[in-house]
Formats: structure tokens, sequence, C-alpha cells
């Protein structure tokens, strides 16, 4: 991290957000220092990738405030939306690469439609960033050609060609084998350090969340259950945190969705 | 049915004109005239319109051989089988012509550019655009818009031609009409503006009526698998109907 560390570059402040009846996240707040890479924890189903939706501007909380780089993203317009999400690069759950262009013109599109740079700076641009994740001699390939951790990696390379402010992974080691999941991981680390950005990932990897981030906080029933470091919550006590962290089947989080006794559904 | 079922989906289906009206302003709203847009429009009319030509233009070789035995058949009981040529351009330049073309591109190309738009919803292709500050309705959807309005006359105007192609072989080749007959009665009984050019309106409306229908079911599909489904199938099934509703309203306005 940097000298700017006390500097916070995203706040969400006493946010509340609902699907329908259903309560997702309840005067939650939460803040990531600039430079940091900090992790959004807790079991499946609890709200991490709606904080992120929150943060890209993607939806409104009910109350509360998201506050990044000291703009109010809930109150923007959609032209300070669009302005806003050219500082920000997003790695999507699936990677979401475009399926009829190129590994290179997948990476380039942001820069055509952003910017007016000629064809060769362009791609000056797109194989810098290819080959920071060692797939320069992917670019003609397709992404039905590619395996999982390679459309991972260059849904990275494209989130990263516009140098932004601010990255945002989506459960960046779902479906990676242990190889591209410390690729991933590194590259994570590496990026955020050399070009000096915030990143915020949305995980459920106890073990690559250790040595990776930062910080982290575990949600749970839609509040922050602990933040602070990875040592920090592998110490926290509380019965919620421990359960997540050791993976514990039984305990205060519930692995069954809410539902009748299972004798009474049986025997209806 | 309850009634209230019904009356559920009497307000269900005018909503969704609302909605369908609302989007069609915003991708209107979206028209740049950029180097880059008419590109893509270029690539999409490739896409919706070339690759329609062969079905578009073997069902109008075929219909025009069937209008031409059927009229021929008919006209020969009354002696007038030389009308054969003016009856069957009526027929085809006022109804055929843009009903069929459009019945057949809602189910070559609006299906398609309905399930490529939902499929792109469904694997957050849609969601990553809006993330990357590129707005999709003005990358993905005014493209394909565009080239489905501009493609729908061009093609019934292509019909048209075949179709009468094939009435001409059907009667001057197989049942040996004089062909100077054949061009001379159609060149004095069909109008350009008030057969011809009435038909192209219609098939202009149709175009716009498939293509916001077609980019409609498909952006607003639901992201999964059935959700594509459905919005393919609803394409054929809303677009075919209005088609044929619009169709009778046209006529009685044109007429």
């Amino acid at each position: 991290m940097n000298s700017n560390e006390t500097t916070a570059f995203i706040e969400l402040e006493n946010v509340v957000f609902r699907r329908g009846e259903r309560i997702i996240l309840d005067d939650f707040s939460l803040t990531v220092p600039q430079g940091a890479v900090a992790a959004i924890m807790g079991p499946s189903g609890v709200g991490k990738s709606t904080v992120l939706k929150l943060i890209t501007g993607q939806i409104k909380p009910e109350s509360g405030r998201v506050v990044v780089n000291g703009q109010q993203v809930d109150e923007m317009t959609d032209r300070q939306l669009n302005q806003y999400r050219k500082t920000l690069g997003v790695m999507l759950q699936n990677s979401a690469l475009f399926t009829d262009l190129s590994v290179y013109e997948n990476v380039a599109l942001p820069v055509r439609e952003h910017t007016e740079l000629p064809e060769t700076i362009i791609r000056r641009l797109v194989l810098t960033k290819l080959h920071a994740v060692g797939l320069r001699g992917a670019i003609d390939l397709y992404p039905r050609e590619l395996s999982g951790g390679m459309a991972r990696r260059v849904a990275l390379a494209r989130a990263l060609v516009l140098d932004p402010e601010l990255v945002l992974y989506d459960e960046p080691f779902t479906g990676l084998d242990p190889i591209a999941v410390a690729t991933v991981n590194q590259l994570i680390r590496h990026v955020n350090a050399a070009l000096g950005l915030t990143s915020v990932l949305v995980t459920h990897n106890v073990t690559q969340m250790g040595k990776l981030v930062d910080m982290a906080c575990i949600i749970v029933a839609g509040r922050v259950a602990a933040a602070g470091s990875p040592q920090d919550l592998f110490d926290d006590e509380s019965p919620e945190v421990k359960q997540f962290m050791e993976g514990q089947p039984d305990g205060p989080v519930p692995f069954h969705y809410p539902a009748a006794e299972l004798s009474e559904d049986l025997l209806a | 049915m309850s009634a209230s079922g019904n009356f559920g989906q009497i307000q269900n289906a005018i909503s969704s004109i609302g909605r369908g009206g609302l989007f069609l302003l915003q991708i209107l709203s979206r028209t740049r005239l950029s180097l880059r847009q008419w590109g893509e429009i270029m690539r999409q009319l490739y896409f919706v319109g070339t690759r329609s030509l062969v079905i578009i233009l073997t069902s109008a070789f075929f219909v025009g051989m069937v209008l031409g035995l059927q009229g021929y058949t008919t006209l020969v009981q009354f002696g007038a089988s030389e009308s054969v040529g003016a009856v069957v351009a009526l027929t085809l330049f006022r109804e055929l012509g843009p009903v069929l073309t459009a019945l057949l591109f809602a189910g070559r190309a609006g299906t398609s550019m309905a399930a490529e738009i939902g499929l792109m919803k469904a694997t957050e292709q849609l969601d990553a655009l809006e993330l990357m500050a590129i707005d999709p309705v003005e990358r993905v959807v005014l493209p394909k818009f565009i080239a489905a309005v501009v493609a729908v006359p061009v093609l019934t105007a292509l019909f048209n031609l075949l179709a009468v192609l094939g009435s001409y072989l059907f009667a001057v080749e197989w049942t040996h009409l004089d062909q100077g007959l054949f061009w001379s009665r159609m060149q004095s009984v069909v109008e350009f503006q008030a057969d011809f050019v009435s038909g192209i309106i219609k098939s202009v409306v149709f175009g716009v009526v498939i293509a916001i229908v077609s980019v409609y079911q498909g952006y607003f599909a639901e992201p999964t698998g059935r959700g594509v489904a459905t919005a393919t199938t609803q394409t054929v099934i809303v677009s075919s109907i209005m088609v044929l509703i619009l169709d009778f309203v046209l006529t009685a306005l044109l007429i």
C-alpha cells in the first residue's frame, strides 16, 4: 500500500438494499482505502455481488450513500455514470468476452470506443496488456477457443487496458485450476502495485484471500460481520466469522434455505 | 381461463406495446452519424439482408410460379389468359410481396437478432458493455434495428422481381402465352405509384415493426436458456400477427 492508505477511496455508508421483499444489505457500511486490495467475502447469496453493483452504479441503494473517489455514485446522472465508468475496470464472473470478436479485438474495444488513438498505438497498448497476462500469443483466438483460465486473463487485460483507477473482480478464482488461481492471484497483486490502483474482489476463496489482500470484510445477514486484515479475520472469535473462515458446515450460518420441516414436506 | 387472467394478459400486451414504443424512442435517440456506427450497420445489413436473400428469392420464384399457374387456370376459362401477368403483378405488388417477405424475414432474421441480443444478455456481454461506458443500445441494438428497417423494403422489391420472373417463366415457357401480351397487359394495368410504391410503403412499416419486436424481445429477454428460446418464439408470433393486422389497416388507408 502507498502512503495514501488512510485516504478512503470507496465508502459505503449505511446502505440499505432490498430485492422485492427480501432485504439484501441492511445498514451496510464499508471503507476501502486508496491503493488497497480489498476482498468482500461471505456465504453464497449474501449480497457480495450486490456490493459490486452498487459501486459500479448498476443499482442504487434504497438509503445510504455510495462514494467512490469523492464522487457520490448513487446520485450520478447517466452521463456522469458514463464518465465515472471510464475510470473503472470490471472483471465479471464469467469473463463476459464478446464471442464474435477475437482476443485482440476484445481487449481493443474499450480503447477504440473511448479514444481516437491511431491503430499502431492501440496495437501496442493491447499487446502490452496481453503480454502482462501471458496471452500475447493468443491474439487471434476467439473466446470459444479459450479455456476458463485464459478467458479470465483476457477479461483482466480488457479491464486494465484503459489504466483504470479502480478494478473490481467478481469471483476471479471460481472454476480455475490451481496454477491459474496462483497466476490470477499474482496478476491482481502485481497490477495493483505497478499501476497504483485500488482493487476490490468478491470471493469465497479464504486461502487466496489470505495470500492476496490488504483488508477484507465478511458479510453475514446483510451486515459486515467482521472487517480488517486477513489475520484479524483468522483471529476473529465470533461464531459466524469462525464458521466461514474454517469452512464448518454447522454454525450460526444455516446451510439450508428456509423451509418447512423435512418430515412435513415428505409426508405432505 | 378466468376473467382476471384474460384481463392480466390484455394488460400485459398493452404495457409491452408502451414499453416497445419507449424503447423505439430510446433507439432513435442513439442515432449518430459516426463512421464506426455506419460500419456496424453495414455489417448487420449483410447478416440480416444479404444472408436472407436465398430464402426470400427461392420462395419468391415459386410463389410467382404458383400464382402464374393458378391465375392461368382460372383466367383461361374466361378466355382472358393473357391477363395472367397483370393479375400476378397486382397480387404481388399490393399484398403478397410485402406480407410474405415480412413473414419470411421475421422467421429468418428477426429470430436471429432476438437470439443474439438475448444470448449477449444471458452471458453478461451487455452488462460488460455498460460497465465499459459503452451504451449497449447504441452499440448492439441500433445497428440491427436500422439494418432490418432498410433490408425489408429492399428484399420486398427483390421478392416482387423474382416472383414476376417465376410467373413469366410459367406463363410464357410452359403455357406458351405470347410474351408481348404478358408484359403489355401488366404494363397497362399496374400503376407504379398506386400498386408498387404502396406495397413498398407497407414493407417499410413492416420492417420497422419486425425490427422493434426482434430487438425488444432480445433486449428484455429473461437471461436464461428458456428466456432466449421464448424471445425467439415471441419474435415470430408477435411480428407475424402485427404484420397481418397492420396489412389490413394499411390496405384500408392506401387503397
